[in-house]
């Protein structure tokens, strides 16, 4: 009877420690919880909350609707007086699902607003897409990704109008602007009207307006959607307008 | 007791743990194959070496209609074996019966390939294998959902362990596919033989067909050389004045390759009809009397192309040369 209870330890043991995985234990954190910066990021059209498959009027008073609206901002950064911070490598910001939100783990400070890359970098937009889980923003899941080149899409904006003003007719026509080579990735600079502060173990919000209508119009420069509403790689002068409107669009409060 | 408590033990010890499970599975080795006469070493991926549980792995995978969203697609769908891995239509009919872009190309002596689709779009098979998962043309569905629905399934979860040493992800699958992919090698043909040294393996209507072949008038070499009977480069060959397609010009912007595409092998081209990256030549006689045409002239037209005349023997002596180039063994080397 005393040898019985030697092995059945044993077995018991070997069954709780038989799977032992060879992962380091993470000790628990010592230093004082980060800050936390919530960006929400409000989609608008003309100052109203904008949604997807929504009519609105596209410049010429063309009918217009979104369907799909996603960009990458990566490398972001807050920028401070004395330097910057690295927040994320990359997030993927799908506004035609309306308001979201994510966060970023920063340092205790005082902010002078935020620095990121509209698109991916070179190297990052070169990585192995198949390395990706489907929960990544670079997943080939998220429909950013070209397949049949390599590399990512930057800024997808796919969308249908009517190319008569005056009709009342469906919105049949497609529009689908894909932006995604290296040259097309830009630097945003989003620095509120004032500098935002961090606290350690407390939530800072701030406020990403994306401003949709001028994806398509900026006091700048226009997109005609009826004649320019195609490009896929190839049309690099309209991907890289496309680009210049996002960049201007992007307003942090 | 006693007894149970070692039987306990011991499946505790052999089954309880992954690390054990994984010690039971056959060792994988490196996947030896054949290489024909005259053939360069076949290039190497350190990342993704060919062993057996590959690229035993990258066949089911090929073969797998589960790959596509409606579960009837395969990537065999569209690149049958008995035809060299090509299609039998002009475009290829993907999930709901829409058809394709392009004309489905051979899958041959890809391991020699620099890069991938007819514009060259992508630089590896390992990325090449997410593109027609991928397409709403061809199989529409998704390289991470169709690996998470048969990671857990044999012979997947065996043979990932084996090759990979884990259970099959996107990662994986894309490897499994263009280790399996590199392993179909075409140079077994009579002309082969002919080229060994072997004078009797070709007629003497293929070999005056291979005469001309060779010969400057023609200048089919000038593209279609070497033991693939291809430059791996991208022409423009002037099929039409005006491409609905814009070919290379699509991946590298540069309008000088408007309506440029990857040199084709010319291996196994009985099997390979119809022809033309649009697949809108059906027979070798007409694509013949296109290349003698010299083509429509487009402004990036190759310069090589170059008129010719052919007398009908002559046309049939360069046919009959090129139906000598199907292969007499399989392609396929995988048991």
């Amino acid at each position: 009877m005393r040898m019985k209870q030697p092995v059945i330890f044993l077995a018991l043991s070997a069954l709780i420690a038989g799977c032992r995985t060879d992962e380091p234990v993470t000790p628990a954190p010592s230093a004082p919880t980060n800050a936390v910066l919530r960006v929400h990021v409000i989609p608008e059209w003309d100052g109203q909350p904008f949604q997807a498959f929504t009519e609105y009027r596209a410049p010429g008073d063309i009918r217009f609707q979104a369907e799909m609206l996603r960009f990458y901002l990566s490398d972001i950064r807050a920028v401070s007086a004395s330097g910057e911070e690295l927040l994320s490598t990359v997030k993927l910001l799908d506004v035609g699902n309306g308001i979201s939100s994510f966060d970023l783990s920063v340092s205790e400070g005082v902010w002078l607003g935020l620095r990121a890359g509209l698109g991916l970098p070179h190297d990052l937009n070169y990585t192995n897409a198949a390395l990706y889980g489907s929960d990544h923003p670079m997943s080939v899941n998220t429909g950013m990704y070209w397949s049949w080149a390599t590399g990512y899409k930057f800024v997808l904006f796919d969308g249908r109008f009517n190319p008569d003003p005056l009709s009342t007719g469906a919105l049949l026509s497609p529009f689908s602007v894909h932006t995604g080579m290296d040259t097309c990735y830009t630097t945003v600079d989003l620095f509120p009207a004032l500098p935002f502060s961090t606290t350690n173990g407390l939530v800072t919000d701030v406020t990403l307006r994306v401003k949709v209508d001028g994806f398509l119009h900026t006091p700048e420069e226009t997109i005609n959607v009826v004649t320019e509403n195609q490009s896929h790689g190839a049309n690099y002068p309209l991907a890289l307008k496309l680009t210049r409107n996002v960049k201007r669009s992007l307003i942090l409060e | 007791m006693m007894r149970w408590a070692v039987i306990i033990c011991a499946v505790a010890l052999l089954a309880s743990c992954r690390h054990a499970a994984d010690e039971l599975l056959e060792p994988d080795r490196p996947f030896t194959m054949q290489l024909p006469a005259g053939f360069p070493a076949m290039p190497t991926s350190d990342d993704n070496p060919l062993t057996e549980a590959s690229v035993a792995m990258g066949k089911e995978l090929f073969f797998d209609e589960r790959l596509s969203r409606t579960g009837m697609v395969s990537c065999a769908s569209c690149h049958f074996p008995e035809r060299a891995f090509s299609d039998t239509l002009p475009l290829s009919m993907g999930v709901d019966g829409l058809p394709g872009m392009r004309n489905a190309p051979p899958l041959v002596n890809l391991a020699w390939h620099s890069g991938y689709f007819r514009d060259g779009g992508v630089p590896t098979l390992e990325q090449q294998a997410i593109a027609p998962i991928h397409d709403p043309l061809e199989m529409d569905f998704s390289i991470t959902r169709a690996a998470a629905d048969l990671r857990n399934l044999e012979p997947y979860a065996s043979l990932s362990r084996r090759a990979y040493g884990k259970p099959m992800e996107a990662y994986e699958l894309t490897r499994a596919l263009a280790a399996y992919q590199r392993t179909l090698v075409s140079g077994w043909s009579r002309y082969d033989r002919y080229t060994s040294g072997d004078a009797s393996a070709l007629s003497a209507s293929e070999q005056h067909g291979l005469e001309l072949f060779r010969s400057d008038a023609l200048n089919c070499t000038a593209c279609h050389s070497g033991f693939d009977l291809n430059d791996h480069g991208y022409h423009n060959v002037g099929q039409y004045l005006s491409y609905s397609d814009p070919g290379r010009e699509r991946i590298t912007l540069v309008p000088s390759d408007h309506g440029k595409f990857k040199t084709p092998t010319l291996r196994n081209i009985a099997l390979t009809a119809p022809y033309m990256h649009d697949g809108s030549m059906a027979t070798l006689e007409e694509v013949i009397d296109f290349f003698a045409s010299g083509g429509q002239p487009h402004v990036n037209r190759d310069p090589e192309m170059q008129s010719f005349a052919l007398s009908p023997q002559d046309k049939a002596d360069l046919i009959a040369f090129l139906l000598a180039l199907t292969d007499e063994r399989p392609i396929d080397q995988v048991p």
